[in-house]
């Protein structure tokens, strides 16, 4: 009797690991991106750069545990990035339109326009809302996310939330 | 339309896929030229160790006293010369002021013909940059301290390079002092002539530099990925190396090279290891 050794599959490589991982979340994390710029051109830079580290931190890392959560941060790090080199960063105080009151609602979501609000956010703040209302993180989520305590992730969420209430708040007055 | 809805309807481009791909491809290109720039850095660590353990009493006994006499092959002030060759051993000795010979012997003999070679020079600061091919018996140590007797000298300094047979340093000469190299046969000897001419006005030179670090694998990774370009090491003030690529009169000279090492490298703009940096022609970077 002859044995022939099974041809096995190996193991995939690193590379092939990323490669497969990236696939399944690559439109959450360009809409990620998007939603700090706004613009298809500068998103895809993002999602390129972030690709980019993301691949070469990967073959250095022993073990990524949680691969989309481990990639939306370095999507948020490289939207921050760039941002900041853009020089596009304007603090909120800069801004020059209020915000716009929808239908009257109990609901923070309803009663602001929140993909509008980000436009009035340092990108930073854009983190918590995009985060938290579009991609429908728990607060425990977003800390892992931003590598800090579940705390501060919801007193920086707070904070920034009753910013843009204020700003609503002064809109409708000034409206009267 | 909520804004979560606004959100879900962010339309995806139908570049995204090529875009996700093209950036995986720079740098598995990338992983792939570090990793094997550290195998061979890890090898040539490894050879210096042994080459430092193993065979500095060798050159002692190879050349008690170093002939001053031979023929004159060629005199020069930059370029290379000599013959492959392996194994020999390398002393030096003054002949006179500024004037160092360089000897090579085998077997406790004179060697007829000079190793392999190359001097580079450069300006910014002003230096030579010799290195010698098939010399693994080499008194570095004893080398550095005949040049750091010529008065004309202002610094010698070792480099790591990527190849167990070869010797490379760096001597850094005061302003104006210019340089003859003299190769002879039968036997075999280098002679550096040290004169001083008329110090040259200091000028700005633009190049391309890395952050400082020790003499050691990173810079000789650099030079491992950049090694088609005029790169060379420079010791800085704090007593570290940085390595540098070229040196311009122009900023913007030096601006169009660091986009062409980028862009010959296949990375992005501000990807590559180098920054552009000025610095006077009669100082460190």
């Amino acid at each position: 009797m002859i044995f022939i050794r099974p041809k096995f599959k190996g193991r995939p490589s690193k590379e092939e690991q990323f490669s497969e991982q990236l696939t399944g979340i690559r439109e959450k994390l360009y809409r990620l991106a998007y939603c700090y710029v706004k613009n298809e051109q500068e998103a895809l830079d993002i999602v390129s750069e972030a690709t980019y580290k993301g691949f070469l931190a990967y073959g250095k890392a022993q073990s990524v545990t949680y691969f989309d959560t481990w990639m939306s941060r370095i999507v948020i790090n490289a939207a921050i990035d760039h941002i900041r080199r853009s020089k596009r960063s304007v603090s909120i105080e800069d801004y020059g339109k209020e915000l716009v009151a929808s239908e009257p609602s109990t609901s923070t979501e309803e009663k602001l326009d929140l993909y509008e609000a980000l436009d009035r956010l340092v990108p930073d703040e854009k983190t918590y809302i995009i985060l938290k209302f579009f991609t429908d993180m728990s607060f425990r989520e977003m800390a892992e996310v931003l590598d800090i305590s579940e705390n501060t992730v919801k007193s920086k969420f707070y904070r920034i939330l009753n910013k843009l209430k204020a700003q609503l708040i002064e809109g409708e007055v000034d409206e009267r | 339309m909520t804004g979560k809805e606004r959100y879900d309807r962010i339309p995806i481009p139908d570049r995204l896929d090529d875009v996700m791909q093209d950036a995986q491809k720079r740098a598995a290109t990338r992983t792939r030229r570090f990793s094997s720039a550290s195998r061979l850095a890890v090898a040539a660590a490894a050879c210096v160790v042994l080459l430092l353990v193993v065979n500095v009493p060798a050159v002692s006994h190879a050349m008690t006293n170093i002939p001053v006499v031979g023929k004159i092959v060629q005199v020069l002030q930059f370029g290379g010369g000599g013959e492959r060759t392996d194994g020999v051993a390398v002393d030096t000795a003054v002949v006179e002021e500024n004037t160092l010979r360089i000897g090579f012997g085998s077997d406790g003999q004179a060697t007829t013909k000079v190793p392999s070679y190359t001097v580079k020079q450069k300006d910014a600061p002003n230096r030579l940059i010799f290195t010698f091919n098939g010399t693994r018996e080499f008194d570095y140590d004893k080398v550095e301290q005949d040049l750091r007797g010529l008065s004309l000298v202002k610094d010698v300094y070792r480099n790591v390079i990527l190849d167990d047979s070869a010797m490379r340093f760096v001597v850094e000469l005061k302003n104006g002092v210019t340089h003859t190299i003299t190769e002879f046969r039968e036997p075999a000897g280098l002679e550096l002539k040290l004169t001083q001419g008329a110090a040259e006005k200091p000028y700005a030179v633009y190049g391309l530099r890395s952050e400082e670090m020790p003499m050691g694998e990173s810079l000789a990774m650099l030079e491992e990925l950049y090694g088609n370009e005029d790169l060379s090491f420079v010791k800085v003030a704090s007593g570290e190396y940085v390595a540098v690529i070229g040196e311009y009169r122009t900023q913007e000279e030096a601006e169009a090279k660091l986009r062409e090492v980028e862009e010959k490298a296949g990375i992005g703009v501000g990807e590559s290891e180098f920054g552009v940096e000025s610095w006077m022609s009669d100082e460190r970077p």
